[in-house]
């Protein structure tokens, strides 16, 4: 112990901090608001009437619009798009250069739709849209002036324009093939677009994109087709193929064979492509071939071992635009694949001697591995679950045959399909037309008048007028059954107009809207038997219920809700609404000899996931004896598909492969055969312009087939002209347009706070306090700490006097720096005419002056851009006289003192 | 040893404030010595063996030994009607050499100001519709969670200039982090006299009903408040014996202090910081004189007059924008020492108790704190080995909260390890 104290110490103090170090949580200390006399406080900011003004930029602004006009502009306004080709741009382009130019559209997209999306109806009065071409127009020399309007041009007839939906082509160069001349030779080229329509059905005017918009697939284009003097190479087929045949001999083939198939089509990728089979049926061959697809007969080669053999021929017909120049042609063969043709290839077939095969058994082999009750690829043998009539639904007669062809069968009948077959209008109600009737009279399948109020025997056959105004089954559906929700229009209806209306539930506590109980102050109005403003109520409208409270409420009401609620609401005839009707087009059948299995009686074949089958003893299926199945082995493949098992196939050899023809009239070649398969092209003919190519094969193994493809080296084809294609709308990164809406342009006059593009109006609001105090002083003091959620901007709106287009506004919220650029403050947002004011959560960007983020505050500006219609003018409400009006723009900030 | 070295810095940042010290930096933390704790709360007396408190420079040239002292406290606070606050850790740490003769040197780590780590949730404060921007009413709630204070690391010297004079020096520097995390909640509420499936944030009755207060819309405000200090402090001290009398003169000089203040503000997560650098000019913070009266050997009485002025903080950077108060105390105490005339592995048991009486006054209001306390040393192993407990128990008027008293009690232990390190040794 001594020795311990005296020399391990710091062991002792180790244990001595370990001890002590406990934790040390205690509970929150609650209450102690005395603490801090800081307080969320509410302050007002009034629009400082003598430095707020409305401020108009200058004039230029339209050329960098991404809209243009034309036509008659919601203020009645006219407005002429104007889009110039500009030379100095073109006349840099390789066009100007061509030897000749096929084509020159210029392509415009439209914002406004011209037509209809089959374009068989025009959105516009296109006989009141006048496109001209102006030659050397300058558009940013005229863009004041006031004469532009009246600059003619050559109207463009209207067979040189197109028009789709969004999108007008105008072609120039067959309009006027001196263009090129102008846009070459520094002469501009100018599109003046005019529309001033009559009939007030029509789109009054049309927006166009311009080329200032971003994205490149909207700007104005030019579409060219030219010729260039250059050289040209391009590469032709030699020929192509018009035949392919065995060659008959003594040795070959062995027996009658049908004709192999090659792919003549030059525009397939396996263009050349030979199959050398003996097909079942070539006429069924469908690209892409597949081989498991393939029916064959026999082997091509079975006891021609070791002997060449030419056996194929395909003839050739030479191209006629090359065959003055064709000289040679050199061939070879690519692709090659020998199938070998031995019987049981899988060596799974039943026999004597091997009673282990499962090929020709006469047993359907089938594993389901997956347990589904239907055969799977993998699971052996295939069959059919087709029932006994060994037919699908699809093609069953109705009288327990079997068609090639779809008759009885009808998955698309309306009548009796347990579903309603209704293709609204959108307004929720059937009307003759729509399909399938459907009656808005509840699942009890009765309107009122017919209803018992028992729920067993819920019908009349006749209606009782003892139940007139009433609902004996109670499924009427009914929200509001006193009938006093608000509508905007009835001023008696009060139910959720958002104001107090006599006989009202409302808590008596003052204009603060809080009891005594938690304020502990009383205040004059708590208590006085009238609700005053400020006071919380219950918005019931003058019945005092809510409209859950009121009697009958029914929410999940079926009668009367608008919607249809399936059975008993429709009778299934289809929709010729006709159930006694002789057609049976119209009915629904799925399964016509009523042969599938059915899961509650336990009755019928067909999808009843069991091999119905019955033999006649011979062990194989054929034709009465039910469902199908193929004695394939649990391989699932026949005899003959097992040649195109990967293991069974064999590569030819080919030898040097590569045959150059000299266009002589006769042409043989020798290839030495080696011990396995080798394939050559044997000999060339011409006889005239056809090629015939003929090809040798030795096998040492009997064949079911091969397959190879002809292949040449393409013909080079020189010329000394070239053929050009683009689309435009810059050159050497210069844009190709400049382009303007000419229309009148007002100069700003008076103290109306106006946002407005294109006269690119945008308003200056300074604040100020009751007692004068900028709201920039206000913000020096970074010890307040402003509520972003309850702080706000609130501008309202003078809808009388603002024009605002249904698409809205997109305003911009910013300020302008001390270089006076302007500088967003927060993301731009879109404000529609339905808006009558606009609240702002502002505490954030307040706070960010507050802190210098963004610099000194001094006043908020608000302008608009070009991404809507540009000629939307938002009008707000500010009454000079009265500063205090309530519909002055004001910041109503809360924040913690 | 890095075991130990992070345990104890882990730990001597901690707090070990008696009270609810929401002001200034917080509680000045004075003397951590146990002994003189024993003795009435003093500072310069201990009676132990070797008559050394750690927290008396002019006491500390008596040391024969390297001394390694530690001292732990834990402290229970009870206010009326307020959960019961429960602190402890390590409060002091030193090492004093002895070198040649009369004379040591020593340093160490002690808190000098600290709050306790609190946690304050505040009641539901209420804004009517007519007071608002918004619609409905708006509930707020705020809550604050407070930690740190400044810590003294110091370096001591001390030295005996005659038979009845001694003199010690402590130069201290002060630095640490407080941080004051505030949380405010605003809700906009509907009122409903109906229970809802939405959770309530308050209930209240009113005329006999019961009411919810239910959140329509709810922004935080999250904000941190971050000082750094950074100072010095300078104590000289004498000491005058007189046969069984000793003198204790006693003053403190604070030097300039920067404090660097970093504030945050987080609503709807947009965070601003905004920094803040002050000064705190230099000036004496302490007076204090203290007297021994040795009647005999082993049996002593202590009395102290303190006068404590607060570092002249500004209100922005004070906890709560409340200043700290001046604090002027009186301390008394007597220790009676039981000697063991065996040879044995202890030397001496020592008793002490006190009493003692501060006044704080802030803003002009005075608020008393009296308190109780007992002592307890052991010292063994020839004297060079003790460990001291010592128990504080007080009443306080809260500075806080208003007309209610903060009830303490504290107990202090001390573990003293003496080596004979650094000292001459006749070899043989």
């Amino acid at each position: 112990m001594y020795f311990y104290l005296k020399n391990h110490f710091l062991s002792v103090l180790l244990c001595s901090i370990c001890f002590f170090n406990f934790s040390c949580e205690s509970e929150p200390l609650l209450g102690l608001n005395d603490l801090t006399e800081n307080t969320l406080i509410q302050k007002f900011f009034l629009l400082d009437q003598s430095l707020s003004s409305t401020m108009q930029g200058e004039s230029d602004v339209m050329l960098n619009s991404s809209r243009l006009y034309s036509g008659i502009l919601e203020d009645g306004n006219e407005a002429i798009a104007f889009i110039n080709i500009r030379s100095d741009i073109m006349g840099l382009h390789d066009i100007c250069n061509a030897q000749t130019v096929e084509e020159l559209d210029l392509v415009i997209k439209t914002i406004t739709d011209i037509t209809t999306d089959d374009l068989s109806i025009y959105n516009i009065s296109k006989e009141f849209l006048e496109i001209s071409l102006v030659a050397d127009l300058n558009l940013i020399d005229e863009e004041n002036d006031p004469q532009l309007e009246n600059v003619e041009g050559v109207l463009i007839l209207d067979e040189y324009l197109e028009f789709s939906k969004n999108e007008i082509i105008i072609d120039l160069f067959n309009h006027d093939a001196s263009i090129m001349t102008d846009i070459c030779s520094s002469k501009n080229a100018g599109i003046k677009i005019s529309y001033s329509p009559t009939d007030q059905g029509v789109e009054q005017f049309i927006e166009f994109r311009s080329s200032d918009v971003e994205a490149s697939s909207l700007k104005p284009l030019l579409q060219m087709k030219y010729v260039m003097n250059e050289q040209d190479t391009t590469y032709v087929d030699s020929y192509s193929i018009i035949d392919v045949a065995w060659i008959q001999s003594s040795t070959f083939p062995e027996g009658i064979i049908e004709v192999p198939y090659v792919i003549d089509d030059i525009d397939e990728s396996q263009w050349g492509m030979v199959y050398a089979f003996d097909f079942q049926d070539i006429d069924q061959i469908v690209l892409p071939i597949v081989h498991n697809d393939l029916e064959l007969n026999s082997n091509i080669i079975n006891t021609q071992m070791n002997t060449p053999l030419n056996f194929m021929q395909i003839d050739l017909q030479i191209d006629p635009s090359i065959s003055s120049e064709l000289d040679s042609i050199q061939f070879y063969i690519s692709n090659a694949v020998a199938f070998i043709g031995n019987q049981d290839l899988m060596g799974d077939n039943w026999s004597a001697v091997d009673t282990t095969g499962t090929e020709n058994n006469g047993e359907l082999d089938w594993i389901d591995g997956n347990f589904d009750g239907k055969w799977n690829s993998g699971e052996g043998e295939e069959w059919f679950d087709y029932g006994l009539d060994n037919c699908p639904d699809s093609l069953e007669t109705g009288a327990g045959g079997c068609d090639v062809s779809i008759s009885a069968y009808n998955p698309d009948g309306s009548e009796g399909n347990n579903s309603l077959d209704w293709l609204d209008d959108g307004d929720g109600i059937w009307e003759e037309g729509e399909g399938e009737k459907w009656e808005d009279i509840g699942i009890d399948g009765c309107e009122d008048a017919f209803e018992t109020g028992d729920d067993e025997n819920p019908c009349l056959e006749e209606a009782d007028s003892n139940n007139l105004g009433s609902d004996p089954n109670g499924d009427n559906y009914l929200l509001d059954p006193n009938g006093d929700d608000w509508d905007g229009i009835d001023l008696g209806l009060t139910e959720n107009n958002g104001q107090w209306d006599p006989n009202e539930p409302f808590f008596d506590w003052g204009l603060d809207g809080l009891p005594v109980s938690l304020t502990l102050l009383e205040e004059e109005t708590e208590g006085n038997g009238q609700w005053d403003p400020g006071e919380p109520y219950e918005d019931t409208g003058t019945d005092g219920l809510f409209n859950v409270d009121e009697p009958n409420y029914n929410i999940t009401g079926t009668e009367n809700n608008n919607s249809f609620d399936g059975l008993g609401e429709f009778d299934d005839c289809g929709v010729d609404n006709d159930c006694n009707d002789l057609d049976i087009s119209d009915n629904y059948v799925i399964d016509p000899n009523n042969d599938n299995w059915n899961a509650e009686t336990f009755t019928g074949t067909e999808g009843d996931k069991e091999h119905n089958w019955n033999d006649d003893g011979d062990g194989l299926w054929e034709e009465g004896e039910g469902e199908r199945f193929y004695d394939w082995g649990l391989d699932g493949i026949s005899d003959s598909q097992e040649a195109f098992y990967v293991s069974q196939i064999q590569y030819p050899e080919l030898g040097e492969n590569l045959y150059e023809y000299g266009m002589e009239n006769q042409l043989s070649f020798s290839v030495q055969p080696n011990n396995g398969i080798t394939l050559w092209i044997s000999e060339i003919i011409k006889n005239g312009d056809i090629i015939s190519i003929k090809f040798g094969i030795q096998t040492n193994t009997p064949l079911k087939g091969l397959q190879f493809k002809l292949n040449h080296f393409p013909f080079e084809q020189i010329s000394n002209l070239k053929e050009y294609e683009s689309s435009i709308s810059y050159h050497n990164d210069n844009n190709l347009f400049e382009d303007i809406t000419f229309s009148d342009h007002e100069v700003h006059e008076g103290d109306d706070l106006v946002v407005n593009f294109s006269n690119e109006l945008s308003i200056d609001l300074f604040f100020q306090d009751d007692d004068g105090n900028s709201l920039g002083n206000f913000l020096e003091n970074k010890e307040r700490n402003i509520s972003h959620d309850f702080s706000h901007l609130v501008l309202h709106i003078d809808k009388d006097n603002s024009l605002i287009h249904d698409d809205g506004m997109i305003l911009h919220l910013g300020h302008n720096k001390s270089s006076d650029e302007f500088s967003l403050l927060m993301n731009p947002f879109l404000v529609t005419a339905a808006n009558d004011s606009i609240i702002i959560p502002i505490g954030n960007i307040l706070r960010g002056f507050q802190n210098g983020n963004h610099g000194s505050f001094e006043s908020i500006v608000i302008k608009t851009d070009d991404a809507l219609y540009n000629y939307s003018k938002m009008i707000f409400f500010n009454d000079t006289e009265n500063v205090n009006h309530v519909k002055n723009p004001i910041i109503r900030l809360m924040y913690w003192e | 040893m890095k075991i130990i070295l992070f345990l104890f810095i882990f730990n001597i940042c901690f707090p070990q404030a008696t009270n609810f010290p929401l002001y200034g930096v917080g509680e000045l933390i004075g003397n951590q010595d146990i002994s003189s704790i024993g003795l009435g709360n003093g500072t310069f007396y201990s009676g132990n063996q070797f008559e050394i408190s750690s927290s008396s420079p002019s006491s500390l040239w008596k040391t024969p030994f390297t001394r390694f002292s530690i001292h732990s406290g834990m402290n229970y606070l009870k206010v009326p009607t307020y959960p019961e606050q429960f602190q402890h850790d390590l409060t002091h740490f030193s090492v004093l050499f002895p070198i040649g003769g009369h004379k040591a040197f020593g340093f160490g780590l002690k808190p000098a100001y600290r709050t306790n780590t609190i946690e304050i949730d505040q009641s539901f404060e209420f804004l009517g519709v007519n007071d608002v921007t918004t619609s409905l009413p708006i509930a707020y709630q705020k809550s604050f969670f407070l930690k740190g204070g400044i810590s003294d690391l110091f370096i001591q010297y001390s030295f005996k200039f005659n038979p009845k004079l001694s003199f010690g020096f402590q130069y201290s520097f002060l630095f640490g982090n407080q941080t004051v995390d505030e949380r405010r909640r605003a809700y906009e509420v509907n009122i409903d006299s109906t229970q809802s499936n939405q959770m309530a944030i308050y209930e209240f009755w009113h005329d006999d009903d019961l009411y919810y207060l239910y959140e329509e819309h709810r922004e935080d405000t999250y904000l941190k408040n971050s000082n750094k200090f950074s100072g010095s402090r300078m104590i000289l001290e004498g000491k005058y014996i007189y046969d069984i009398h000793e003198f204790t003169f006693r003053t403190s000089i604070d030097g300039e202090m920067m404090i660097n203040r970093k504030d945050m503000q987080n609503t709807s997560d947009t965070i601003y910081y905004n920094y803040y650098d002050y000064k705190v000019s230099d000036n004496i913070s302490e007076l204090a004189l203290g007297y021994h009266y040795k009647k005999i050997k082993n049996l002593g009485f202590i009395m102290e007059a303190r006068i404590n002025h607060p570092i002249d903080l500004p209100e922005a950077v004070s906890l709560f924008n409340k200043l700290a108060p001046k604090e002027r105390s009186f301390h008394f105490g007597f220790y009676k020492r039981i000697n063991n005339p065996k040879f044995s592995l202890w030397n001496n048991v020592n008793l002490r108790t006190g009493f003692y009486l501060k006044e704080l006054n802030s803003n002009g209001n005075d608020f008393v704190d009296l308190g109780f306390t007992l002592g307890f040393g052991l010292e063994y192993l020839s004297n060079s080995q003790s460990i001291d407990i010592a128990l504080r128990s007080g009443k306080r008027e809260s500075l806080i909260v208003n007309d209610k008293f903060e009830n303490y009690l504290s107990l202090h232990i001390g573990v003293m390890t003496g080596e004979k390190w650094f000292m001459k040794r006749r070899r043989k």
